[in-house]
């Protein structure tokens, strides 16, 4: 496992409808390092969430099940592990947080007791309750917060959608985890309070030296943040590497159709270069190469199989039969 | 150059809501100020883009205009003409409405048809099967819809689908213009760039104006000819886009700019020059209102409100550091 903080290998987490399966995390792979930011993108329903879901075991056993693959953690797989080992796994060493901070926080308890509870549960021995307010302040005043001695009182609903992300993220960090992650941290925010959630973010992580998957929609946000991005497209990762190959030399149709069909503000384009379709939900078992429908270099071999992986370069694989050939560039 | 012709001039407009006081609230009663005068012009066959952040008043500026909810104050003139009771009908055939939501902008009991005809049955009543059917058919193809589809629900068609049936709601009265909120919002990346070509192409075969409005500064750029800024319900800045970009003027405008994460890793973007979030409209600041986050504000900016002065070329800013212009 080397310098690998987590790794993830061949997960599959199927939700089960009335009608059909849904292989919404399909044979997924990665692993990360300490200190590392990993970005996760595509669009919705790619399985984003799905996959963050499944490290921590947030899923609904009811409808979900991870059908197979390890989660390997500080030597134990986390697929395997009982929800009682989850539940301190996501107390001490994994957080997460989420896209809208007014679900996810407590109308009843003030931010303040919430930062509390996590820290308690945490620490061990007694509480101190003089210092644990010093310290909720202290964590405050870090993601922040404006007179932190006064909004430890707050509920959630006196405070604006910037501040209860910044309260989220307290809420994350109380416990000192290993890796933080962040599912769609700033979609609900405006564009110069997302500037201040990710650049609290990326100094946090500096600061608490821990690990982050950042989950995201927004090619500009990974482009900024991460050290290291996976594209999902349909359930599975359809590409992988650093930051730099993706977006100077992305090998998969799908990620330079995406590159392409975001406008630009650097150059003006007439007419956006647009991937024809719909953004597709697949039934498993899936036996060609999901992007197939919509693939401008489609042919017959795609349609054939599931695509496997071709490296490209070191850390730079893609899903695509074409991946290491000239014809992508036509 | 031939005189621009004029469609559409909004005038002062104020929309102030009243707020509804608290058990244990006291006092005055308290209205949000969405829209806090805002004067804009709308040129034929141009788009303007109205960019802001959340709560900015960009809807309520677009439903007033609309005349679907009523200004508190101001005006709204189409070709030259106050809109009124006697040519309401005629307005709101002309200026029609795309909204951002596929979901809920469409009823879910009706048919596609149905619901793509409807304009049809308000503003052209009496008119036969055939004759509607005459009048859907090519504008459905226009935008990327079969025909032969139009008798599903609007559940079975996917969120970009269901944007594309808006905007052929929106087209079937032969509109000059169309009053745009957020219409690619709630679209996938890769459904986004379609529906924003089918509006560049509408554009440039029907002659269409747009008055769009994306909280997206990307979209905006893609879209428009010009460019309005609001904060707080007003405007503080309009310019030609090419302008705004070049030349931006308004400290707002530039931290908007600064804080868009650009998807080029090699570029240095997104930096936080703000700090805090918009303020509430219900208490605004004294003076200008984005004193409290403005990073070069005076005394002056805390008390008197900096009005919206044309710098020449019809470059339009609100604020007391760009004042060696006249008004
Ligand atoms: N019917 C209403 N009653 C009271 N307040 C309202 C009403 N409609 C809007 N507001 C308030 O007016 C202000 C402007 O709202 P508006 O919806 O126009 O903003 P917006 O710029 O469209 O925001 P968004 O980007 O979130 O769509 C907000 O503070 C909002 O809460
Ligand atoms: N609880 C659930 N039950 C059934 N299907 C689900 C559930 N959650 C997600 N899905 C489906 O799984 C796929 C992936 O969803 P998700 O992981 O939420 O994607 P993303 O986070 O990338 O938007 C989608 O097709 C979605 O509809
Ligand atoms: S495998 Fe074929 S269909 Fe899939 S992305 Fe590559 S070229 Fe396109
Ligand atoms: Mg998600
Ligand atoms: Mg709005």
């Amino acid at each position: 496992m080397d310098d690998n903080i987590i790794e993830v290998r061949g997960l599959k987490t199927y939700y089960y409808t009335a009608t059909k399966v849904i292989p919404a995390a399909d044979d997924i792979n990665f692993s990360m390092k300490r200190g590392e930011v990993l970005g996760i993108v595509g669009e919705s329903g790619c399985g984003k969430t799905t996959v963050a879901r499944s490290l921590v075991g947030l899923i609904n056993r009811q409808n979900t099940r991870i059908e197979a693959g390890e989660i390997l953690f500080e030597g134990i797989d986390l697929a395997k592990a009982t929800p009682k080992q989850l539940e301190h796994i996501r107390g001490n060493k994994i957080s997460m947080i989420f896209q809208d901070p007014f679900v996810s926080l407590s109308p009843v308890y003030t931010v303040g007791n919430q930062i509390a509870e996590v820290m308690r549960a945490h620490s061990t021995g007694k509480v101190d309750k003089k210092k644990e307010r010093e310290t909720i302040i202290e964590l405050m005043r870090k993601v922040g917060i404006p007179s932190p001695e006064l909004r430890i009182k707050d509920y959630a609903y006196q405070l604006s959608g910037g501040m209860q992300q910044r309260i989220m993220i307290a809420i994350a960090l109380a416990c000192r985890p290993d890796i933080l992650i962040a599912d769609e941290p700033t979609t609900a925010l405006d564009v110069t309070v997302q500037a201040q959630v990710l650049e609290l973010i990326r100094n946090l992580k500096d600061e608490f030296s821990m690990s982050v998957i950042l989950i995201s929609h927004n090619l500009g946000i990974v482009a900024n943040m991460c050290d290291r991005i996976l594209v999902m497209y349909g359930g599975v990762v359809v590409e992988e590497g650093s930051c730099y190959d993706i977006f100077k030399n992305p090998r998969h149709p799908y990620t330079r159709g995406l590159l392409m069909a975001i406008p630009s503000l650097k150059e003006d384009r007439e007419e956006l270069f647009s991937i024809p379709g719909t953004v597709p939900t697949f039934t498993a078992p899936v036996s060609t190469c999901r992007f197939a429908d919509r693939c401008p270099h489609a042919c017959d071999r795609c349609r054939e199989k599931e695509p496997d992986f071709v490296d490209i370069g070191p850390g730079h694989r893609a899903r695509c039969i074409f991946a290491d050939k000239e014809v992508l560039n036509a | 150059m031939p005189e621009k012709e004029i469609l559409i001039e909004a005038k002062n407009i104020k929309k102030h809501f009243p707020v509804k006081r608290g058990m244990f609230e006291r006092g005055e009663k308290k209205t949000v100020k969405a829209i806090d005068g805002v004067d804009l012009v709308l040129y034929k066959g141009e788009t303007l883009g109205v960019i802001g952040e959340s709560g900015c008043g960009k809807s309520t500026l677009a439903r007033v205009i609309m005349h679907l909810i009523p200004a508190t104050e101001g005006e709204v003139f189409f070709k030259g003409k106050p809109v009124d009771k006697t040519n309401i009908m005629d307005f709101r055939r002309k200026v029609q409405m795309v909204f951002q939501d596929p979901y809920s902008s469409l009823d879910p009991r009706m048919s596609v048809k149905r619901i793509i005809e409807e304009p049809l049955r308000v503003h052209m009543k009496g008119l036969s099967k055939e004759e509607k059917d005459k009048i859907v058919r090519p504008v459905v193809e226009k935008v990327g819809i079969e025909f032969d589809v139009l008798d599903k629900y609007p559940h079975e068609f996917s969120g970009g689908q269901r944007q594309r049936i808006g905007i052929a709601r929106a087209l079937v009265t032969t509109p000059e213009v169309l009053i745009c909120d957020e219409p690619v919002s709630a679209l996938d990346m890769s459904i986004q760039a379609q529906v924003l070509n089918i509006f560049r192409e509408l554009q440039k075969e029907l002659g269409l104006s747009y008055l769009f409005i994306s909280h997206d500064m990307s979209v905006i750029k893609h879209v428009s000819d010009r460019i309005a800024v609001m904060y707080l319900g007003k405007i503080v800045e309009l310019a030609d886009k090419q302008e705004l970009f070049d030349n931006t003027l308004h400290p707002y405008t530039k931290a908007l700019m600064n804080s868009i994460p650009i998807p080029d890793p090699t570029v240095p973007s997104m930096k936080a020059e703000l700090t805090g979030e918009p303020p509430s409209p219900i208490n605004p600041p004294s003076g200008c209102s984005f004193h409290e986050r403005c990073p070069f504000a005076t005394e002056r900016c805390k008390t008197e409100t900096p009005v919206l002065c044309d710098r020449g070329n019809g470059h339009l800013v609100a604020c007391h550091l760009k004042e060696e212009t006249k008004c």
